[in-house]
C-alpha cells in the first residue's frame, strides 16, 4: 500500500500544497482582495530606500520563507505523533489548504493596503489602544515561551549530539568571517558565499568526527550546562549589531536549510524504491497522555509552523508588505512561503514517522529519523554519522538564527514597556537582553519540554487567529467577504485558548501534588525530568516552579480572553455601523 | 517563450531566490543601521538648515550640500510612526 512508506504523505501533500496554491488561494486573490497591478504599493508610494523600495517577487518569496523558517516544524510533527501519524499528516495539508497560508498572505495584503503598517498600528486602528496593549503585554510573554521552548530543544539536541555545538561554534566563526569579508573587505558575494558554505561543511565533518563529550557528561536537559554557552551566544548576537552576527549567520544558516528540505523530500519520495517504512501506527488514541491533553486542542498547537503561525503575521506586515512592487505579488510571496513552509513541517513529519515503534518523543530522535530516511539515497551506513550531524545543526541553526532576532525583539519590546516609567532599568540594552534568555530558564525549570512547547504552541497560534480575525474584521468592515478568514480565526482562538487553559490546569495540578506518592511508599516528582530539582530543593522547590508556570499560563489565557472580547466588541461596532469606515 | 528564454528566467528566478533567502535581510539590516546613522547626521546640520547655528557653522555648511537632496525622504522615515513590531529586523 501506497500509505507504508512516507512516499504516500509526501505525494499526497504535495498535491494538495500545489492544488491550494493553484486553486482556492487564486480564488481568494481575485474574489476577495482584487489585486490591482496599477494600483501603487507603499514601496512605491513611500519609497525611501531603506525599508520602503519595490523588490521582486522572488527575492521576496525567498526572504520571507527563510524569515519564516524555524524550529517549529521539525519539531512539532514529533509531538503530534502522540495521536498517530494520520492525525498529523491531516492537520498539516488542512491547514495549508484553509488556514496557514490565509493568515500570512492576508495580513500582508491588509498592511499593503494599509499603507505598509505593521501589526501594531492596524490592531490600534481597527480595535484601539488597549488591545495594542494587551497585544504588547501577550509579546512579552510570547517571546519569552518560545525562547524557552527553543532553548530546551537546542540543548537537547546538543546534549545527544555533542558535535552539533560544535558545528554550531564553527557556523558562529564563520558567520563573523563572512560578515568581515562582506561589509570591510568588501569581497565579491559569491567568494564570500563559496568560502561559507565550505566552512559549514567543515563544521559537520568536525561535528561528526569531534562528536564529545558523550550524551549526559554536562548533565541531561534540562538542567544541562550546555545552557551556560548558547545564552553566551544568544545575548552577544541579541547585542552586537546585526550585520556583525546575526544577519551573516542567518545568510549561512539558509545554505543547511534549503539543503537539508531537499533531502527529506528527496529520501520520503525515493522510499518508496529504498523500502524505508512507516513504523508509527496511523492512529492511537483521541485522548493523549493527561500532561499533553486530547487531540483537539493539543494536536492544533503542536505543529506550530508546519501549519499555522502568529510569528509569520509579523514578518509578513513587518517588513515584506514594505517592499511589495504590485499587488499582484502578493500572493505567491505570502502564500507560496507559507505552502513551502508546510513542505518543511511534510517533509519532518516523514523523517519522525520512520522511528520505530515506541520510540519516545524527545527532539534528538529527529536527527536520527532523517538519517533512516536519507541515508538509503545519500552515501548509505557511511555516511549516517556526517547526515546525523548535519540535521542536529540544521534543528540547531533553524532555532539560534530565530533565538537570535527575538532576542533583539524582545530588547525592544521591553524598551517600549519600561522606557520612562520607575523601572526603566529593566528596558536597559545589557538587562533587558540577559533577561530574555535567563526567564525563559524558569520555564525550563519545569522539564517538561513537551508542556512548554504545547505553551508555545498556544500562544504562537493565538497570535495567528489574532491576524486572521483582525483580517477578518477589516474585511467585514469593507462589507466584502470576510468568512475565509474570520472562520479559521475563531477556530485558531478557540482552540488555543482551550490549549493553554489545558497547559495552566496541568501546570496548577503539578503546583497542588508537585510529587506522586509511588505504591511502594517512595515519592516521585509530577514531571518525572524534576527529579534533579526535587533532590535539590525539596518538593517547595517544585511546587515554586510550577506555580511559575501556573501564573504564566493564567495571565496569557486572561489576555487571549480579553482580546477575543476587544474582537466581538469591534466586530459589532462595524455591524451597526451602515458606511464603510475603513475604506482605503 | 523558446526554450532559452525558459531557461534563463528559470536561472534568473532561482538565483533572486537565494539572494532573497540569502542575503536580503542582511541587506536590510545595513539599510537600517545606514538610516539611523543618517537620523544622527542631518540632526547634527538641522540647525543650519533652519537658520540657528548649534555647531560651528563652517562643518555643518560644508555638509549641508549631502544631506539637502535626503532631506525629503528623511523626513518620511523620521515622522513615520515605528511601532515595536516594526523592528523584528532592526
Amino acid at each position: 500500500m501506497v500509505f507504508e512508506t512516507p512516499f504516500g504523505i509526501t505525494m499526497v501533500g504535495i498535491v494538495i500544497f500545489l492544488l491550494t496554491f493553484f486553486t482556492y488561494s487564486r480564488w481568494v486573490d481575485r474574489r476577495v482582495w482584487s489585486p490591482d497591478p496599477k494600483r501603487p504599493t507603499p514601496a512605491h508610494m513611500y519609497m525611501d530606500g531603506v525599508e520602503f523600495f519595490p523588490v521582486s517577487r522572488f527575492v521576496l518569496y525567498g526572504f520571507q520563507w527563510n524569515s519564516i523558517a524555524a524550529l517549529g516544524p521539525i519539531l512539532g510533527p514529533g509531538i503530534a505523533l502522540t495521536f498517530g501519524w494520520l492525525p498529523a499528516f491531516l492537520w498539516i495539508v488542512l491547514a495549508a489548504l484553509l488556514i496557514g497560508w490565509v493568515q500570512d498572505y492576508s495580513s500582508m495584503f491588509l498592511s499593503v493596503r494599509k499603507e505598509g503598517r505593521s501589526f501594531g498600528p492596524i490592531a490600534y486602528e481597527l480595535l484601539g489602544p488597549t488591545p495594542r496593549r494587551l497585544l504588547l503585554g501577550f509579546l512579552l510573554f510570547y517571546l519569552l515561551l518560545i525562547n524557552a521552548a527553543f532553548l530546551f530543544v537546542v540543548a537537547t539536541v546538543v546534549d545527544a549530539f555533542a558535535g552539533a555545538f560544535w558545528s554550531l561554534l564553527v557556523l558562529v566563526i564563520a558567520a563573523v568571517i563572512t560578515g568581515h569579508l562582506l561589509f570591510k573587505v568588501k569581497m565579491p558575494v559569491v567568494q564570500v558565499t563559496l568560502i561559507a558554505v565550505v566552512l559549514l561543511a567543515i563544521g559537520v565533518v568536525i561535528g561528526a568526527i569531534f562528536n564529545w563529550p558523550p550524551p549526559g557528561t554536562l548533565g541531561t536537559a534540562p538542567y544541562t550546562l550546555w545552557y551556560v554557552p548558547l545564552i553566551a551566544l544568544l545575548v552577544a548576537g541579541a547585542i552586537l549589531p546585526m550585520p556583525r552576527l546575526i544577519t551573516p549567520m542567518n545568510y549561512i544558516a539558509y545554505y543547511t536549510l534549503f539543503p537539508a528540505v531537499i533531502m527529506l523530500a528527496v529520501g520520503a519520495l525515493a522510499s518508496i524504491v529504498t523500502g524505508v517504512k512507516v513504523n508509527t501506527p496511523a492512529f492511537t488514541s483521541f485522548f493523549g497522555p493527561f500532561a499533553t491533553g486530547p487531540l483537539w486542542p493539543a494536536l492544533f498547537v503542536s505543529i506550530a509552523c508546519g501549519a499555522i503561525s502568529g510569528w509569520h503575521s509579523l514578518v509578513s506586515t513587518g517588513l515584506t508588505s514594505k517592499q511589495i512592487d504590485v499587488e499582484t505579488d502578493v500572493r505567491p510571496v505570502g502564500a507560496g512561503a507559507m505552502l513551502s513552509e508546510n513542505l518543511v513541517g511534510l517533509t519532518s513529519l516523514a523523517a519522525w514517522i520512520v522511528l520505530p515503534a515506541g520510540t519516545a518523543v524527545a527532539p534528538a530522535n529527529f536527527p536520527r529519523g532523517a538519517v533512516t530516511l536519507t541515508s538509503p539515497v545519500f552515501g548509505g551506513a557511511a555516511m549516517a554519522p556526517y547526515l546525523a550531524i548535519f540535521f542536529a545543526s540544521y534543528m540547531v541553526g533553524m532555532a539560534v538564527t530565530i533565538l537570535t532576532i527575538l532576542g533583539r525583539f524582545w530588547r525592544v519590546t521591553m524598551a517600549e514597556i519600561f522606557s520612562g516609567t520607575s523601572l526603566n532599568f529593566l528596558g536597559n540594552k545589557y538587562v533587558a537582553t540577559v533577561l530574555g534568555f535567563v526567564l525563559p530558564v524558569a520555564f525550563v525549570l519545569t522539564g517538561s519540554w513537551i508542556n512548554i512547547w504545547l505553551y508555545f504552541g498556544g500562544t504562537n497560534q493565538l497570535l495567528a487567529g489574532f491576524a486572521l480575525l483582525i483580517v477578518g474584521l477589516y474585511l467585514f468592515s469593507l462589507r466584502k467577504f470576510h468568512w475565509y478568514s474570520t472562520i479559521p480565526g475563531l477556530f485558531m482562538m478557540v482552540t488555543t485558548l482551550a490549549a493553554i487553559a489545558w497547559q495552566t490546569n496541568v501546570f496548577a495540578t503539578a503546583t497542588i501534588n508537585p510529587v506522586i506518592r509511588r505504591p511502594d511508599g517512595t515519592i516521585a516528582p509530577f514531571f518525572p525530568q524534576q527529579a534533579p530539582l526535587l533532590n535539590l530543593g525539596g518538593p517547595g522547590a517544585l511546587t515554586a516552579i510550577n506555580a511559575f508556570s501556573t501564573v504564566m499560563g493564567m495571565i496569557m489565557f486572561v489576555i487571549g480572553l480579553m482580546m477575543a472580547i476587544f474582537f466581538i466588541r469591534a466586530f459589532l461596532r462595524y455591524a451597526r455601523q451602515p458606511t464603510q469606515p475603513t475604506a482605503t | 517563450m523558446g526554450k532559452g528564454g525558459f531557461l534563463s528566467s528559470m536561472k534568473k528566478a532561482l538565483s533572486e531566490v537565494t539572494y532573497g533567502a540569502a542575503l536580503h535581510g542582511q541587506v536590510s539590516a545595513v539599510l537600517k543601521t545606514r538610516m539611523y546613522i543618517e537620523h544622527m547626521f542631518i540632526l547634527m546640520i538641522l540647525g543650519d538648515m533652519l537658520g540657528f547655528p548649534i555647531l560651528p557653522p563652517y562643518y555643518s555648511l560644508r555638509l549641508l550640500p549631502y544631506a539637502v537632496p535626503n532631506v525629503k525622504a528623511w523626513k518620511h522615515r523620521f515622522y513615520r510612526e515605528r511601532d515595536f513590531t516594526d523592528v523584528i529586523y532592526g
